[in-house]
């Protein structure tokens, strides 16, 4: 063989080599709030840099709209690379339909088992052994968001905790702010039930009801001053005409709201509005009562393919994904937490940092998604929309949802 | 004799009736089989799997009864039938009468009709989700109707439907009769133009009085039109969805939420394909119930008569 | 006598188009008035104002001397008959014929007598519970007129009532009409475009052409005397034949013949020099030994024979023209054969050529 051809041949082959690496994997996800936009951009920013291409399948609509698009898609034959799902049972099907790739390889490389903290959140992952996505941020619902400007107009100090915050909500109203701002959607409501119920029940009646399914502890005294403290805040909430969560996070971003129930993902609006932590909001995790927060968050998953070629790209994004740089930067634009307790977060502002440390203290909770099936889930949902928006009381409300949870699989 | 007989008879053989028109025949064989497979053989599928424990994906875990049961002691559900209720007859009632007065009116040879009907018949050409979002636009206290009327002087002027669980329902209301009356009214014009010119004449000749005339002779003439007329508003009624999902998305709260939409939800967002097919099931129901005493009047009557 | 119809001046126009010029026209009490002519001359349009079916532009309309110009057609005291029988068809015959009178506030037992009494006038006794849809057209027919009558008004209407029927049905219930009239002794206003219908059921017979009356007379003048050549020519069936010509003094020179109308009772200002037409009707055209002793006689060829069994239409080539003669019967001739033909001066037509006035 000649030189002439010899050097061809290799130079072919580092062509063909790194022409290999270039894949094109679809993601889908429904990140579209201004926040949101920004932090997936650092993903896809990473993922461009290693040569492959990352294209974007942003799905409009918070996740209840998302994830049926995402499932007939990945049921109908024509999966995408991969897709953001919530930790918990939401894939539980299609793991055990053999849909989604199996991760344990890279999850093994990646020492995923030591650098994931909780481990609720690889648990969520695992089926039988093994490990079907990978976890890529905790969000946690728990949070109280206060706008400074709200209650300079009122004249009121800005409350420390839920029970301050009623005691003031009357003065807001004199001046003429709606005191608790509330997207018109059930999962917000059920997120503010759910945020209530640690604050007010504690944390071992809200395990008992939500992991143990323990009807009676719902039917019971811990959850009846909970019904009671959120027809409290029903009332505070009467007259918010808005529909998705990111415009009640922004009446209180305008003063024109008070204050919103809503988990830490509402951080990336503030900051994308400029606002700065103890100048312009506030923010209170576990409500400023008990100082624990849920670990709910998204993973990545990986439908089957039968391309051995995007197959490895499929693994080569996942462990990118968890990798230290990305982890920081993603979160730190989300306003979320890393997966990981080994990397340098000190960037983070003064919320987040609050959470770093009730994360590191152990003060966490599995969420909702985790133990509740979705049906189980739309059920509660669907009666947090009825009382929310109606005149229930909350005697029949906290009976039936004693029912849902004695009915739940 | 016999020889004549028998060249004859084998020559004009009975054509096999299975070969007569056959290419026609051929032609209708995708339209009968989409007709068996998806329709009924779908249906009798759906009907089978309502009786299953399916979530996500369809599995055959028998549950008996067990779906309808929680069916019916879910709050949903009873509101989503009551809404399709008060919908449905309302629908029905006020498309009729709007459509036909409308086209009584263009039918009274008015100087551009053309027009009148173009205005009438174009919200029919938006989509339910445009119309539902055009209307909730309209309705919105704060930049629709409410607030105009009051820009206008008119201080203490209300009119905030969906907001308020009570009268949400009649909100879609405004929106589903906005966008179906001109249909009807161009097929209910088609009606009237089929009537004879002498009828009319013969009408006044003696003496009975324009509203009349329509009530006691026209509109009995009109019975085929009035039959299309009820069969395209039913339909509409039955799949209402989209209109709501995009109107008030089913809020405030449960208040407008639609059978249609209990069962997409159940079926896709809640994960429990079993609910959603006991769903559809309870729907298809509804609509048998309404058209067996409907096939009856029209195809039995003509039996006997 | 008061003329139960009077009509002055009447003008209509839709749009630019004048459909009815300045018509004038009286109609006695009890007369069949039949109003014929051709399609788009304005008979049925007059009919429909009479009725006050449509608006008038321009003139008046009275019915037994109260001015109904501008009254609803159920107070004209009007019934009317269409062409289409125009009967309710959900309704049943008894309920066809009493809605009208239900709707009028009429007693029911009035109701109930009007109904009986015309029902059997008209023989649709054992029809009253059936629908218009279970009815030949004959009965439908009846069932329409019978309509009309329950009013108890004074003047009927009809347009082209038996239009719609075959032509056996036709005659018969022709027949039945003149038999009704008789009987009710009603003013009677008859739209056809049917000669054979007006010759026979009309007192008078107004023919129209282009929205306005050519001549108002009774079926006899009509047919002996028409007072211009449309109407010589619409009148008799077959038609009559014309001649073009000149006429001089006494004489009438058609082409290649002359014929001495010394006879011929000519209109009192009348002229007698000029271009004229001349015209005979075939029924009036003689053969054979009666042509002999005609006013004018000569010899021609006969073309074709067209045989109807009572008698026996036979064209022959004259003066360079087709020409129609009818004889009785069978008549015995051949094509071929030459025949003599002959006609009185006193059963000729003489028309201006220019006005196409009687002269």
């Amino acid at each position: 063989m000649t030189d002439h051809l010899k050097s061809l041949l290799v130079g072919g082959a580092l062509i063909c080599g790194s022409s290999a690496h270039a894949v094109e994997l679809e993601v889908t996800h429904w990140w579209t709030s201004g926040g949101e936009a920004a932090a997936v951009a650092k993903f896809a920013d990473a993922w461009n840099a290693t040569g492959n291409t990352w294209v974007d399948g942003a799905i409009a609509g918070s996740g209840g709209t998302a994830r049926p698009i995402i499932i007939s898609r990945i049921l109908g034959g024509d999966p995408m690379a991969a897709t953001q799902l919530n930790h918990g049972r939401q894939a539980e099907e299609l793991i055990e339909a053999g849909l989604l790739l199996d991760l344990t390889d890279v999850a093994e490389a990646g020492g995923w088992a030591d650098i994931v903290n909780p481990s609720s959140l690889l648990d969520s992952c695992t089926l039988d052994g093994k490990i079907y996505c990978v976890p890529v941020n905790i969000h946690s619902a728990q949070w109280m968001w206060l706008s400074h400007a709200a209650y300079e107009k009122a004249g009121v100090p800005v409350p420390t905790d839920w029970n301050e915050f009623v005691a003031s909500a009357a003065k807001l109203q004199e001046a003429d702010i709606l005191p608790l701002a509330m997207g018109q959607q059930g999962w917000q409501q059920n997120l503010a039930f759910g945020a209530l119920t640690i604050a007010v029940a504690g944390t071992d009646a809200w395990r008992a009801v939500t992991v143990n399914k323990d009807a009676d502890v719902a039917a019971g005294p811990e959850f009846k001053a909970v019904f009671e403290a959120a027809a409290n805040a029903r009332e505070l909430a009467r007259g918010s005409n808005v529909q998705d969560w990111n415009q009640a996070t922004n009446m209180v971003i305008t003063g024109s709201a008070g204050a919103q129930l809503m988990g830490d993902w509402a951080q990336g609006e503030f900051a994308v509005a400029e606002q700065v932590e103890g100048t312009d909001y506030s923010c209170l995790p576990g409500l400023g009562l008990n100082d624990v927060l849920d670990t709910g968050g998204d993973a990545f998953y990986f439908p089957v393919n039968d391309d051995p070629e995007i197959t490895a790209a499929q693994k080569e994004l996942a462990a990118l994904l968890i990798s230290p740089e990305v982890q920081v930067s993603f979160n730190l634009a989300k306003g979320s937490l890393p997966v990981r307790g080994d990397i340098d977060m000190s960037a983070a502002n003064g919320c987040m940092q609050k959470g770093l440390d009730i994360l590191a203290d152990g003060g966490v909770l599995p969420s909702g998604d985790q133990s509740l099936s979705a049906d189980t889930q739309t059920q509660i949902e669907d009666l947090m929309a009825q009382f929310w928006s109606g005149d229930m009381s909350a005697a029949d409300a906290q009976e039936s949802y004693a029912d849902l949870i004695r009915k739940a699989d | 004799m016999t020889t004549a007989s028998d060249s004859s008879s084998s020559m004009t053989k009975r054509p096999n009736r299975l070969f007569k028109n056959w290419m026609a025949k051929l032609a209708s064989v995708p339209m009968i089989l989409t007709a068996l497979v998806v329709f009924v053989g779908g249906t009798a599928w759906t009907i089978v799997y309502s009786f299953t424990g399916s979530r996500m994906l369809p599995k055959t875990k028998w549950v008996g009864f067990d779906q309808y049961e929680r069916l019916w002691d879910t709050d949903r559900w009873i509101i989503s039938i009551k809404n399709l209720a008060i919908y449905g007859s309302c629908s029905m009632i006020l498309t009729l009468f709007l459509g036909f007065c409308l086209a009584a009116c263009l039918d009274r040879k008015i100087r551009y009709e053309s027009a009148f009907r173009t205005i009438f018949l174009y919200p029919f050409a938006l989509s339910f989700v445009v119309t539902g979002l055009v209307w909730q636009w309209i309705l919105n206290p704060d930049f629709g109707l409410q607030n105009v009327v009051r820009s206008w002087g008119w201080e203490s002027f209300t009119f905030n439907p969906l907001n308020d669980p009570n009268t949400v329902i009649y909100g879609i209301l405004i929106a589903g009769l906005w966008q179906g009356t001109g249909l009807i009214m161009c097929i209910m014009l088609a009606g009237l133009r089929g009537i004879d010119e002498d009828i009319w004449k013969a009408a006044k000749v003696d003496g009975i009085g324009t509203v009349k005339t329509y009530v006691m002779v026209i509109i009995p003439m009109m019975r085929p039109v009035f039959v299309t007329a009820l069969v395209l508003i039913a339909s509409g009624i039955i799949k209402l969805y989209d209109l709501v999902v995009a109107q008030t998305g089913g809020g405030p709260g449960l208040a407008s939420e639609v059978p249609a939409k209990y069962v997409i939800e159940y079926m896709f967002r809640a994960q429990n394909l079993g609910q959603g097919f006991a769903a559809s099931t309870m729907m298809l129901c509804s609509v048998v119930i309404i058209l067996i005493p409907w096939a009856y009047l029209e195809f039995g009557g003509k039996k006997r008569g | 006598m008061t003329n139960s119809v009077e009509i002055k001046n009447l003008d209509l126009s839709f749009g630019a188009v004048h459909v009815l010029k300045q018509l004038n026209l009286e109609i006695a009490e009890g007369e069949f008035l039949v109003l014929l002519g051709s399609s788009g001359c304005g008979k049925s349009t007059l009919l429909n104002c009479i009725a006050g079916l449509l608006d008038v532009s321009a003139g008046q309309i009275f019915i037994k001397d109260k001015n109904v110009t501008w009254a609803e057609p159920s107070e004209r005291g009007i019934g009317m008959v269409f062409q289409s029988y125009a009967l309710y068809p959900q309704m049943s015959v008894r309920k066809n014929l009493s809605f009208g009178l239900k709707n009028a506030k009429v007693p029911k037992d009035e109701i109930n007598k009007r109904v009986s009494r015309v029902a059997e006038v008209l023989q649709i006794e054992a029809l009253l519970d059936r629908k218009p849809g279970a009815l030949s057209g004959g009965q439908r027919q009846r069932v329409a007129i019978g309509r009309a009558l329950v009013r108890d008004v004074d003047v009927f209407l009809f347009d082209e009532p038996l239009s719609n029927l075959d032509a056996k049905l036709r005659t018969d219930l022709r027949v039945e009409l003149k038999r009704l009239h008789k009987k009710l002794k009603n003013t009677m206003i008859y739209v056809t475009h049917d000669q054979v219908e007006a010759m026979t059921l009309a007192d008078r017979i107004s023919i129209m052409k282009n929205g306005m009356i050519e001549q108002l007379d009774t079926p006899d003048v009509i047919y002996s005397r028409p007072c211009n050549k449309y109407v010589a020519d619409f009148i008799g069936s077959p038609a009559m034949n014309m001649f073009k010509g000149q006429l001089s003094g006494d004489t009438f020179h058609g082409e290649g013949f002359t014929v001495d109308v010394s006879q011929y009772d000519f209109d009192t200002h009348s002229r007698r020099e000029g271009d004229a037409w001349l015209g005979i009707r075939p029924e009036h055209i003689v053969t054979g030994e009666a042509a002999n002793g005609a006013t004018f006689s000569c010899n021609a060829e006969i073309d074709i024979l067209e045989p109807m069994g009572s008698d026996t239409l036979v064209w022959i080539d004259f003066a360079g023209q087709p020409v129609r003669v009818r004889t009785e019967g069978q008549s015995g001739l051949t094509p071929g054969e030459s025949v003599t033909i002959g006609f009185d001066a006193a059963r000729l037509h003489l028309f201006d050529s220019q006005t196409e006035t009687r002269l």
